[in-house]
């Protein structure tokens, strides 16, 4: 089972690679392959960093590079969010949607943008309301019961709740600000530079890596609150770490691109599908194949036409036929 | 008269009665072209853009502040509220289709999402469709004639002027580096090239695309132009902003530091607004002709003819706070 596991993880190691590279070459702007690479190895050849190279090297390194590189980590953030999710709360619906994240983060970038015109971070705003969102639906849900059900119904309805906030923002905003708020919601690495990653790198991994160490008390998390607390496991104060770090990692990612759908359900499935159940093999192959999909879909988005498609719609549109598929292929690892 | 069937800007057949006296405008456009043909009379109510957002509209009709207000936004539009005030004609804009549909279904009167898309010869005919309706085609006639010689104006001192090729321009507007309109003739009768002209637009009803920043580099443009029509104060996209933009260092526009704000749509055009943007770009691409162009005098010109005073213009400039090249050169000279 491990060398399977091995096997995979390689596999999807060397596709994430080969789509890192390929993605290199694609864009609006025609490099020629001596081009690009004498503007790759500018930084360690100096012949290489002349007036010449001067476009290249910008295409290269101020606009490729990072939003590939947000790409990456934003697909693997949602990915790995939604994996830790499903894993916690036993349920393979449960993702950064159902539990009002997105949209609590949604709700409170859209705060900042339009009524402080950016001045307060859009990401604590995103990160503050996100947590909110999910502290209701946790509250409200235990009241109710606990039981997955009313997890899943509170989290609807709590979603639907700052879905209508946000349109009341959309409402009240000036024609200045609805502009940019419209543009955003639509989720698009199309503006991405170094100051978003600057801010969105260091949360995202810091928070990714904390989640990736906790993954083997996922498996003991996943056994139940009575079996957890059998095994020695602090299940509360647990449970409260994993859905910290999944907030902040998720409102992160939507504060610095929009709202991006699908990928934190999806891809913990095809994860499952692959190395079945076992948390510790889910998580780093849930944050590597996330990074992957999501780039392969920016790719897209930016190469298709002559114009930019928000990749949020690529997402989507591949997104649910993929569900439905991976539903039916993957309930036996769920349901036994 | 026969009633005029029009084909509206998002491809719909809609047949116009004539002599209309009761008008409901949702859509500023026309709104403005209704003020400016001298028909502001028949207007019923007012949108909320130009109750609280519009620059310069009390000024040019202040009988807009005794209006109601129809709705607060395109999505709140109430057709019962539409019904009470009892138009015969309906204007909507294109870029609320859902908004268009719905409420064609739901009345019984013509309802027609008109726009000009960033073409004059779109805004000409408006004016003059508007002109038919409201019974106003003589003054329809005088604009459009008004129009057309101006911007001939233009030409023939761009055609002494004009040097091969034509300014490359990118349009930076909408709040957004990347989003740009795929039509803008002010650039193209200024002489310059949009380089975004022609493109598909992101979607049906609008005059606008999203484009890659390697687009950008790609075309690297002489000129960029960014939407100026907002308050300093509201402006998201800023002039430092883009010179300071570490990945457009390369660009001719931003080593040339010939980076601008332009007076540009305003919830689409306000036509006066559009034909003084013609002599503001024109001054920006051909730097010869600022001596010979004294933009503050054109601009007052061009809205008393619209508007019957130049205030608007003068409220407009003060607003904004876009200064006019002209100037710079004027105040070097002396």
């Amino acid at each position: 089972m491990k060398s399977k596991y091995n096997s995979i993880l390689l596999a999807t190691a060397f596709i994430f690679l080969l789509i890192f590279f390929l993605s290199l070459t694609i864009g609006a702007y025609h490099l020629k392959p001596v081009d690009l690479t004498k503007a790759l190895l500018s930084p360690l050849v100096a012949s290489f960093r002349t007036a010449e190279t001067a476009v290249p090297r910008d295409i290269v390194f101020q606009i490729r590079l990072p939003r590939i590189l947000l790409a990456l980590i934003v697909g693997a953030a949602l990915a790995l969010s939604g994996a830790s999710l499903q894993a916690l709360f036993r349920n393979p619906l449960v993702n950064e949607y159902l539990l009002g994240l997105s949209s609590g983060a949604a709700f409170g970038a859209a705060l900042s943008l339009v009524f402080l015109g950016g001045r307060f971070p859009v990401q604590i705003s995103a990160f503050v309301f996100s947590l909110a969102a999910v502290f209701i639906v946790l509250s409200v849900s235990r009241r109710a019961g606990g039981e997955v059900v009313s997890l899943l119904l509170t989290g609807v309805i709590v979603s639907a709740f700052f879905s209508a906030l946000l349109t009341v923002v959309e409402y009240l905003a000036s024609p200045y600000s609805l502009q940019a708020l419209f543009f955003w919601l639509m989720g698009s690495f199309s503006l991405a530079g170094w100051r978003e990653a600057a801010i969105t790198f260091p949360l995202v991994i810091g928070a990714g890596l904390l989640l990736l160490l906790f993954r083997w008390r996922l498996n003991l998390l996943a056994l139940g609150e009575e079996e957890g607390r059998a095994l020695g496991v602090r299940v509360k104060r647990d449970k409260l770490i994993v859905i910290g770090l999944a907030t902040l990692m998720t409102s992160t990612a939507v504060a610095a691109v929009g709202i991006i759908g699908w990928v934190g359900l999806i891809v913990p499935h095809l994860a499952r599908m692959m190395v079945g159940a076992d948390n510790r093999r889910v998580l780093p192959l849930s944050a590597l194949l996330g990074a992957t999909v999501l780039l392969a879909a920016d790719d897209l988005a930016r190469s298709l036409t002559s114009f930019e498609i928000p990749v949020g719609i690529f997402t989507s549109l591949i997104g649910i036929p993929l569900f439905i598929y991976l539903l039916r292929k993957s309930s036996r690892v769920w349901l036994g | 008269m026969s009633p005029v069937v029009v084909l509206d800007s998002l491809k719909r057949k809609v047949e116009l009665p004539t002599r209309v006296t009761r008008i409901l405008s949702l859509q500023p456009e026309i709104t403005r072209i209704i003020v400016a043909l001298g028909a502001g009379h028949s207007l019923l109510g007012i949108d909320r853009f130009l109750r609280f957002e519009d620059h310069h509209f009390s000024i040019i009709l202040p009988a807009a502040s005794e209006l109601p207000l129809v709705a607060l936004s395109d999505e709140s539009v109430n057709a019962e509220v539409i019904l009470r005030f009892k138009p015969e004609l309906v204007f909507t804009s294109p870029s609320e289709p859902a908004l268009t549909n719905s409420l064609s279904r739901k009345l019984s009167l013509p309802v027609v999402a008109l726009s000009s898309l960033g073409r004059f010869d779109l805004l000409l005919e408006e004016i003059e469709i508007v002109g038919r309706l409201a019974g106003r085609e003589p003054r329809a006639g005088e604009l459009r004639r008004y129009f057309e010689e101006k911007t001939e104006a233009v030409r023939t001192l761009i055609a002494a002027a004009a040097r091969k090729p034509r300014p490359r321009v990118y349009l930076a507007f909408w709040s957004s580096l990347v989003m740009t309109p795929v039509n803008y003739d002010p650039v193209n009768v200024a002489g310059g090239e949009n380089l975004a002209e022609g493109l598909l637009p992101s979607y049906l009803g609008t005059a606008r695309t999203v484009v890659s920043l390697e687009q950008l580099l790609d075309w690297n443009p002489e000129i960029i132009l960014i939407h100026g029509n907002y308050p300093p104060a509201e402006r998201q996209l800023t002039r430092d902003a883009v010179l300071a933009d570490r990945r457009l260092a390369s660009v001719e526009a931003v080593k040339r530091g010939q980076v601008y704000y332009t007076f540009g749509f305003w919830y689409w055009w306000d036509p006066a607004e559009a034909l003084f943007e013609v002599y503001y770009l024109a001054s920006l691409f051909y730097p010869e002709l600022r001596l010979k162009l004294d933009l503050e005098k054109e601009g007052e010109e061009i809205f008393t003819k619209f508007y019957g005073s130049p205030e608007a213009f003068r409220h407009l400039l003060q607003v904004l706070k876009i200064e006019l090249p002209g100037k710079k050169e004027a105040r070097s000279e002396k």
